[in-house]
């Protein structure tokens, strides 16, 4: 899966271009790791407006982001519809990754670096 | 290389066959289309050469005979032909022929035209090896994934019954031959059971490898020591089943201690679906609480949830592939269905209760096998409370609560 990538200062928004993400995370979300390890730090914003459900694999692969950027950055998500908060709330990562409605209103309190 | 040369004029036959021997073909000659579809019945040739028109079977039929014949060895066929138009090269090639040569055949051009059909002919042998190589490979790992679910499956409890006074049942419906699902249902002394259903994200080989060393860890032994706490027993699992930088292998874990003396029932959640709690009269509840999944994490948050069974009480585990079972329009049949279908079917033995259910997700998958492993453990008190209580003494965490 191509996940598009747009840095914004020090944050990275990403969107994801599938409306169901699943297993298919992984590989991408292996190689955005590598690819940012050579960055000194820095916030992901993860743009879900596309995604229409997600599973326990896709769930997985945003809290092994999540892990990865712990004492980098933080994570974020926006744009998750009921279904997404719904599996969220089962897995309990609602309490773990904030959630924004928009791109703009996950980057306006980040602080800036 | 072996030719089949189809030829009616015997003069031309024998100028072609010495042409051909000459280069090296060894060279066999029919008169006719039926006279060289008898031959090919007893031995493959990679190359038929063959004239058009020809009493009995023209070049035409025989070239669609071989075409239609089901055979692992590919012919290849040259159709002579004095007939140039348009009409009948599209006949020629619509009845399978792979290429044309004029009539009377021009020595260098039909030289060149079997070399081709040589150096094809070369390719398609390699594929055929290439295939076979392939297909052993395949039924090698095949052999292999059978032995691996025969493994797994013979880490799940045997048969459904009743354990303690307990009822037990399961449905477990892997989408491959093994999967990321594991349960298992354990007594661990006179009055304890614990029960568990682990969903090891992912599928195939790996999960199902985390899926088995999470089974042969919870074994009765240890599960001895840690009857107090369902959560204390997720917080040892995290950090021993930890995912690595290299593997990211995380699971989901339902799991309960019951008492079955006292039908308290400790529970604790780990990024697992809510279990399901169906009273007798079939009003119904969602055991929720507990945390995140394991194996990501350092150190997260677990609680048990305590409740009291009562007789007639079923509770089923389940993984999330039974929610996320999609129809063919992409909705997933999800909790509520499920929810109503349970507490529908109540009043039915436990076992029919589970066939409904099978059938139900079949249904509305309306394929054969599952997207994600589809696994349902369900336990029901079949006893009262009042009737056990007068079978024998307390059992351990009561004594240990009366002495406190």
């Amino acid at each position: 899966m191509e996940l598009s990538q747009n840095w914004i200062d020090h944050n990275l928004v990403i969107s994801v271009p599938e409306n169901h993400l699943s297993i298919n995370i992984g590989q991408s979300l292996k190689q955005l790791i590598s690819e940012l390890s050579t960055h000194e730090s820095g916030n992901i914003i993860f743009d879900l407006s596309q995604v229409k459900k997600i599973d326990s694999s896709g769930m997985a692969g945003l809290v092994y982001l999540y892990k990865w950027l712990q004492g980098r950055g933080e994570l974020r998500l926006c744009g998750i519809n009921d279904s997404i908060r719904q599996m969220m709330e089962i897995t309990r990562i609602d309490q773990l990754i904030h959630q924004y409605r928009t791109v703009d209103e996950a980057l306006s309190d980040l602080s800036p670096h | 290389m072996k030719i089949l040369l189809v030829e009616d004029q015997l003069s031309t036959s024998l100028i072609i066959q010495t042409q051909l021997e000459s280069w090296g073909y060894t060279v066999v000659c029919a008169q006719h289309g039926q006279e060289a579809w008898n031959i090919l019945q007893d031995a493959p040739y990679p190359i038929v050469l063959t004239d058009w028109l020809m009493p009995v079977m023209d070049g035409l039929e025989l070239c669609r005979k071989i075409r239609g014949k089901d055979s692992s060895n590919y012919t290849y066929v040259i159709l002579g032909t004095a007939k140039n138009s348009q009409e009948d090269l599209v006949n020629g090639l619509e009845a399978g022929a792979d290429d044309f040569i004029p009539k009377p055949y021009n020595s260098a051009e039909l030289h060149i035209k079997l070399r081709n059909a040589e150096r094809i002919m070369g390719y398609e042998t390699m594929l055929t090896e290439k295939n076979t190589q392939l297909q052993e490979a395949m039924s090698l790992i095949q052999q292999d994934l059978g032995q691996a679910a025969q493994v797994q499956e013979s880490l799940l409890p045997k048969e459904p019954g009743s354990i303690l006074g307990i009822g037990a049942d399961w449905l477990f419906l892997p989408s491959n031959q093994v999967g990321g699902d594991i349960f298992n249902i354990i007594p661990i002394d006179q009055c304890h059971l614990v029960f568990y259903l682990v969903d090891v994200v992912g599928h195939g080989i790996g999960a199902a490898m985390e899926a088995m060393s999470i089974s042969k860890f919870l074994t009765p032994k240890y599960l001895h020591y840690q009857l107090a706490s369902a959560s204390s027993i997720a917080k040892e699992m995290n950090e021993i089943f930890q995912s690595t930088t290299t593997v990211m292998q995380c699971f989901t874990m339902a799991l309960g201690i019951l008492n079955t003396k006292t039908n308290k029932l400790r529970m604790v959640h780990a990024g697992h679906p809510p279990s399901l709690l169906i009273h007798q009269d079939g009003t119904n509840q969602l055991i929720e609480g507990g945390g995140l999944p394991l194996g990501i994490l350092d150190d997260p948050d677990y609680d048990d949830t305590v409740i009291d069974l009562e007789k007639g009480d079923r509770l089923y585990l389940y993984s999330d592939g039974v929610l996320e079972c999609e129809n063919s329009q992409g909705e997933y049949y999800g909790l509520n269905r499920f929810r109503q279908l349970m507490e529908g079917t109540q009043d039915q033995p436990l076992s029919q209760s589970l066939t409904s259910l099978h059938r139900t997700v079949k249904n509305w998958g309306n394929q054969e096998s599952f997207e994600d492993d589809v696994t349902v453990l369900a336990i029901e008190c079949v006893q009262d409370l009042h009737m056990k209580e007068t079978h024998g003494r307390l059992c351990r965490d009561e004594e240990v609560q009366t002495r406190m």
